[in-house]
């Protein structure tokens, strides 16, 4: 079945007039995933890779999309997103890095409100290899299986699904949560939609320094996750105070080091690969039944 | 982003929070002037950005404004953990009866703005949360319905131990939310917030820290930051600048011979992780952001090449959002208008990547598929340490 994307999602990008925006429209529908309509205000009536563009989202919603994936830059993201969530969508992707904390907060907290899962902001977005891709990913580097792979940061999930296909080992899907500070779905929402997952044999998760989202995780996986878990923690050489990249990924004294990660995860059975490409030897033992 | 004292107090007493008398001086005989016009006893605090700044030496006390004038040419002419001094705020010194604490938030964790308090203010929240955990008092404040007076009442009355003081600390803390959304702010903190012998609560440190990526609704705020900040004409900080300005997601710099780029805070972490294990000794960490520009690869060539301690760069690619055509783009171009005797490694896998290799194999550079074999090289050609 997969998790939030498959075969039969209909998705609807927000900015696809843009450079990011047209040119990852055509390299989803070149993936086959089903983009039934596009939206930006003042280029409705026009088309972009043979999808039709539309001035508003309820203009779209003629072609039944389910998922939206949003390319809106910052300043003009919560607005493309409230439009979207009171459209009834099902998932909002929230590519853009730049949206201001404050209206993160609304828009996370309006969306829970109408019942719209939000992944994101600052997410490569989501793909279920062989189904649907909504997102940015080399889907080349991905191919279709058992594993679910959630991560915090979108090139190292490529990097990893890279090492897991080049083994053989498909993905059911690959959640990319964002870079945070603030996070729509979190490692933990996506850990229990894995569980249940009857495709998803066992879970990678791939986190890295800041916050205290692994060691929340380690918690749940200990009471709730059935499956195997291998995880890899980016990060051990981080100096403290420095923000690595990603907006939450900073070490805050002794809060959110890889050491302290590790080793809740330790204590929850999670194996730990030093590397991507320890995972492959890693979870091959439970695939093998 | 953080904002001046000077600029944070401006607010405050804008928006009706009380702050100490005072003004900035740009040098020593005008801090003498101001401290006259103010009357005694005085405070002079360094304008600057730095964290710790009284243990710096950037924080004096004076009895008379002549004292005022000789302390400020002390700081003006003293660097503050690094940072050179424009700006000194000379106050008079506000008598203080009791400190308390007050500050605005984003909780990631629980998303949503929380109000912070405590009756234990004047040392830094971290230690009142050690030593009287139970006297940080937190609310949650709903984003959309905002700071309502019955939250001020519920926080006030749990750090007010005079109840007649629960109205007025409670108006204190209304105006501080309403600052916090106002401004986008990532941080509002006041630090001590003084109650004077008359029963007044005076801001007597101001902390204003705004959300980045709100910065386009506050363009003239952070205009007066950029102008106030002494801008670094060398070394490290020289080059952190440059990467700001050019719009580099992260860079900072290590103690190493190796210069890092790569496209994604996942995979530069990794490649860290994986030189730092190899005995290789990084110059710098440096990510481009998930989506990028052949603008972009350039100047952050520039950048890490600007740092005289690299001897080998290792650019680290792996495109989704990022096309690989597009950094192949800004490689050849910063070799073609600038160039470099530094070696670069580079590996390059994802968006677009049949086209970007065969531009750079064109330009004569070969690239590595996986970054286990790039990182050993690059490690092997700056020498383990």
């Amino acid at each position: 079945m997969a998790i939030l994307v498959n075969k039969e999602t209909k998705v609807l990008v927000q900015g696809i007039t843009g450079r990011v925006g047209s040119f990852q429209t055509k390299m989803m529908i070149e993936y086959g995933t089903k983009v039934v309509a596009g939206v930006t205000p003042g280029k409705g009536g026009t088309s972009m890779h043979g999808v039709p563009v539309y001035d508003l989202v309820e203009e779209a919603l003629v072609h039944e999309p389910n998922v939206a994936i949003s390319f809106v830059p910052g300043p003009y993201a919560a607005d493309a997103a409230f439009e979207a969530i009171d459209a009834g969508l099902d998932l909002i992707v929230l590519i853009p890095e730049g949206i201001p904390n404050l209206d993160v907060l609304k828009i996370i907290r309006y969306a829970k409100e109408r019942g719209t899962l939000i992944l994101g902001p600052d997410t490569p977005g989501i793909i279920s290899p062989g189904k649907a891709k909504v997102g940015g990913h080399p889907h080349k580097l991905f191919m279709e299986g058992n594993m679910g792979v959630i991560s915090r940061s979108g090139s190292l999930s490529y990097d990893t699904c890279k090492i897991l296909t080049e083994n053989g080992i498909g993905q059911s899907t690959v959640v990319g949560i964002g870079g945070g500070p603030i996070w729509g779905l979190t490692e933990i929402d996506v850990l229990e939609m894995f569980e249940r997952d009857d495709e998803t044999h066992a879970i990678v998760l791939l986190g890295e320094v800041g916050g205290t989202m692994e060691e929340r995780a380690a918690d749940y996986i200990k009471d709730n996750i059935t499956k195997p878990v291998v995880a890899v923690i980016v990060g051990r050489h981080a100096p403290v105070g420095k923000r690595m990249g990603h907006a939450g990924a900073i070490i805050e004294g002794d809060k959110g080091s890889a050491a302290s990660k590790i080793s809740a995860l330790k204590n929850a059975d999670v194996l730990i690969a030093k590397y991507p490409r320890d995972v492959p030897k890693l979870v091959s033992q439970f695939l093998k039944k | 982003m953080r904002m001046f004292e000077f600029q944070a107090k401006r607010i405050f007493r804008e928006k009706g929070i009380h702050v100490p008398n005072g003004r900035v001086a740009t040098n020593a005989v005008e801090a003498e002037e101001i401290a006259r016009e103010l009357g005694g006893p005085f405070v002079l605090k360094a304008q600057v950005l730095v964290g710790g700044r009284g243990l710096a030496g950037g924080v004096k006390f004076a009895n008379d404004p002549t004292e005022v004038r000789k302390l400020a040419e002390e700081i003006f002419i003293s660097e503050i953990k690094g940072e050179t001094v424009r700006k000194i705020l000379v106050e008079k010194k506000v008598p203080i009866k009791d400190e308390l604490y007050a500050s605005v938030v984003i909780d990631q964790e629980e998303r949503t703005p929380m109000v912070i308090a405590s009756s234990e203010g004047g040392v830094e929240i971290e230690s009142i949360a050690e030593k009287f955990p139970e006297k940080i008092i937190k609310r949650k404040i709903d984003v959309f319905k905002g700071f309502s007076d019955f939250d001020g009442r519920s926080i006030a009355k749990k750090v007010c131990h005079d109840r007649k003081r629960v109205e007025s600390f409670a108006s204190v803390l209304k105006i501080l939310y309403n600052i916090f959304e106002e401004y986008d702010a990532e941080l509002v903190e006041i630090n001590p917030l003084a109650l004077t012998p008359n029963d007044e609560f005076v801001a007597v440190d101001a902390k204003l820290n705004i959300d980045a990526r709100a910065s386009f609704k506050h363009r003239e705020l952070i205009e007066e930051l950029q102008r106030e900040f002494m801008k670094p004409t060398a070394g490290a900080k020289l080059r952190e600048f440059k990467a700001v300005e050019a719009g580099l997601t992260s860079y900072f710099e290590l103690n190493g011979n190796i210069g890092l780029i790569c496209d994604g805070a996942g995979t530069g972490m990794l490649t860290l992780d994986i030189v730092k294990d190899l005995g290789g000794e990084p110059a710098n960490f440096c990510e481009l952001g998930g989506i990028t520009s052949p603008t972009l690869m350039k100047n952050a060539m520039d950048v890490v090449l600007s740092n005289p301690k690299v001897e080998v760069l290792l650019i680290n690619l792996i495109g989704g959002l990022n096309r690989m055509d597009e950094m192949a783009e800004g490689i050849i171009s910063f070799l073609n208008e600038k160039g470099t005797s530094v070696p670069i490694v580079v590996r390059m896998t994802g968006t677009m990547e049949d086209l970007g290799k065969d531009m750079l194999r064109k330009a004569g550079i070969s690239t590595y598929d996986n970054i286990y074999d790039a990182a050993e090289k690059v490690v092997e050609l700056a020498g383990r340490k």
